[in-house]
């Protein structure tokens, strides 16, 4: 076994090796959290494998050991097979039992490199170490159980190359990217979260989205309806009266809501614990998290759009959500760089610091006619499936919300920067600068020519733009500007 | 539109027959189907089928006769220093434009109609989404390399700068604590 506990960085860059023995902590983690989401799919065929397989019934503890053994030695194995090494390009790793995959990833394409102390290795004070690359397949290395130094210098590396290329004209001194940990004096920008704002997170994220999905399913199947309200009916009979049985249920449902928002609250002040977002030179960096502290960097060259988010809760408490998009699949994307949580001041600092203009605030407006798109199907659907009432009552719910949505609706474009906002109750602003657009294309049907109007849809490596029923005059103006823009740009948009 | 200020070159002419054949052959094995309704299985009622088989008559007529030729005539590009474009429809208009400093790759695709026809697609891809961003159809081959060779020509030769285009802003009153 090659463990590169005591061994001197130079040679640890040499040679190919095996990650330390706590890394199979991670890899054990790893595979139940694959079990448990194969076996929840599997459920209804395990089911059906215990009720028609009679006869093995009484033998279930002999296959939960052979599973056991089964899950024990693949996990033991993952970690044998997975081998790295790291020089001062890239890293290199390979991993796989049976297919063996190969990976080498450079420095200089890393997109986000994270360093985090997870709870189950805080024992030891070992790393893992997450570098992500571009592309919409988004490959990963993780390399899990490293010291600080050999953790510190693949940080260092990465840097480094990733601010290669603007470095020659900033203004940054040359130690900061020699010396990339960030002090909290020497910092370009820096930001914190108190511990008065920790809390909000957990809230403005939507716990009662997640209230409102139980609930869903609770009802959603007609078994499971069923033996809720069997149950419901049960439980009220059980009481000398109706008025006691009624407050302790609704005592029971807000007891319940309270703990699912505790709980929601707990997890995010657990993420976001001490908070605080740095930027040295090109390079922003945050730290944060209460049991298994997090350092994520990465590299403004990189970036493509900056998502605004604000939901219902954070309007009421007047804050919002910035997310820094990077290239690459945006839907499965699970990592990603956020501030959680920053008060109008913040943001207006913030978003000035990566060079909007916060001044900049009028946005133009769709056409109305955008209101009336899905209203036709929502009146003749419903009314084809339940009545003509019903069709009219959708269609409506349906036009209050969209008449609500075309208010917040609208786009605007400035000297470097391209902007959609949408929402119904709160809002998203994505930020785009002009030329890192990948293609835009141009749309106008007959009904959108005779209104004079169009729709542009401006692509970028984090998404689509969509711009829908803007006259066609500005349509073309926007068209023909973010091509101008992007087509003569010669400076890296990657 | 926006051919004004383009230089818009149509698809090549047998792009019509191209569009003919592909509107074709899902029709007459529809109407094939039909047919074998009508003559053997008595339990599907004639009208059905005689019905169906009009409907897609008539649809094969606006296919061929209307359709494909319109739409063939609608299908144009233009190839400019810096950006290619890609123009369709007569009653949905589109217009899609990649600039050359944003392309990914670039690949020419051709199905068997197309070979016979002697008819190449190029499809191109960037960064943004997840598959081709734009794709002109209807190109004869050696045109079709030709803008391969073209494009391919001056994304090679493209000079960048080191200067990145998105930086952070030196605000002095940025730092905070």
């Amino acid at each position: 076994m090659t463990e590169p506990v005591e061994a001197p960085l130079e040679e640890w860059q040499q040679r190919w090796h095996r990650l330390p023995l706590v890394a199979l902590i991670f890899f054990f983690l790893k595979s139940v959290h694959q079990l448990a989401k194969q076996l929840y799919q599997a459920i209804p065929a395990l089911a059906g494998v215990f009720i028609f397989a009679r006869d093995f019934r009484d033998a279930w503890p002999w296959f939960a050991v052979g599973i056991l053994v089964v899950f024990v030695l693949a996990v033991v194995l993952q970690y044998l097979r997975f081998t790295y090494q790291v020089n001062d390009q890239r890293v290199q790793m390979k991993q796989g039992v049976f297919k063996r995959t190969e990976l080498a990833l450079d420095y200089e394409r890393i997109q986000q490199a994270d360093l985090q102390i997870p709870w189950y290795l805080r024992w030891v004070g070992r790393y893992v170490v997450r570098l992500e690359s571009a592309g919409a397949k988004g490959q990963e290395v993780i390399l899990v159980g490293l010291t600080q130094p050999q953790a510190e210098l693949l940080q260092q590396r990465v840097q480094l190359r990733g601010n290669q290329a603007t470095s020659p004209q900033t203004h940054t001194n040359a130690n900061s990217v020699a010396q990339p940990n960030t002090e909290e004096g020497a910092a370009d920008f820096s930001f914190t979260i108190g511990k008065n704002e920790v809390w909000k997170i957990g809230l403005i994220q939507n716990p009662f989205i997640a209230v409102g999905l139980v609930l869903a399913f609770l009802v959603s199947n007609e078994r499971i309806r069923n033996a809720s309200e069997s149950a419901l009916v049960g439980f009220v009979e059980r009481f000398p009266s109706k008025t006691l049985a009624l407050v302790v249920l609704v005592g029971g449902a807000f007891l319940l809501m309270a703990l699912f928002i505790a709980a929601a609250i707990g997890f995010a002040w657990n993420k976001y614990y001490g908070y605080q977002l740095t930027r040295n030179d090109q390079r922003y960096s945050y730290r944060a998290g209460f049991a298994s502290p997090l350092q994520r960097s990465f590299s403004l060259r990189k970036l493509q759009t900056i998502k605004i988010k604000q939901g219902i809760i954070a309007r009421l408490m007047h804050r919002v959500t910035i997310e820094l998009a990077q290239a690459g699949g945006m839907a499965q994307r699970q990592e990603r760089f956020l501030i959680p949580i920053l008060t109008e001041q913040q943001r207006q600092r913030f978003v000035a610091d990566l060079g909007v203009p916060s001044s900049e605030t009028t946005w133009h407006r769709s056409h109305k006619w955008w209101i009336s798109h899905w209203l036709l199907i929502t009146f003749v659907v419903p009314t084809l499936i339940f009545d003509w009432r019903v069709g009219v009552g959708a269609t409506v719910l349906v036009f209050v919300l969209r008449v609500l949505s075309w208010r917040k609706r609208g786009w605007l474009i400035n000297e470097q920067w391209f902007a959609t906002r949408s929402g119904v109750f709160g809002f998203t602003e994505r930020w785009l600068p002009i030329s890192k657009m990948q293609s835009i294309s141009w749309a106008q049907g007959p009904l959108q020519r005779r209104l004079n109007i169009a729709s542009v849809v401006v692509c970028s490596a984090a998404g689509h733009f969509y711009v829908v029923d803007i006259p066609v005059q500005q349509a073309r103006q926007l068209q023909q500007r973010i091509i101008q823009e992007t087509a003569s740009c010669r400076r890296l948009w990657m | 539109m926006n051919e004004n200020n383009r230089n818009l070159t149509r698809v090549d002419e047998r792009y019509r027959y191209f569009l003919q054949i592909q509107v074709c052959i899902p029709l007459l094995l529809l109407g094939v189907v039909l047919f074998v309704f009508w003559l053997w299985v008595p339990r599907i009622p004639d009208a059905f089928s005689l019905y169906g088989g009009a409907a897609v008559l008539l649809l094969l007529v606006i296919g061929v006769f209307i359709w494909a030729p319109r739409r063939s005539r609608v299908t144009a590009y233009y190839v400019e220093d810096d950006l290619i474009g890609f123009i369709v429809g007569a009653l949905w208009h589109k217009e899609v434009v990649v600039p050359f400093n944003r392309l990914q790759h670039l690949e020419l695709q051709q199905g068997p109609t197309e070979r016979l026809l002697g008819l190449s697609r190029l499809v191109l891809y960037t960064a943004g989404g997840t598959g081709a961003d734009l794709a002109i159809p209807g190109l004869r081959t050696e045109t079709a390399e030709q803008i391969r060779d073209q494009v391919l020509g001056i994304v090679r030769s493209e000079v960048l700068e080191d200067e990145a285009i998105t930086q952070a802003n030196d605000a002095s009153e940025a730092r905070h604590d």
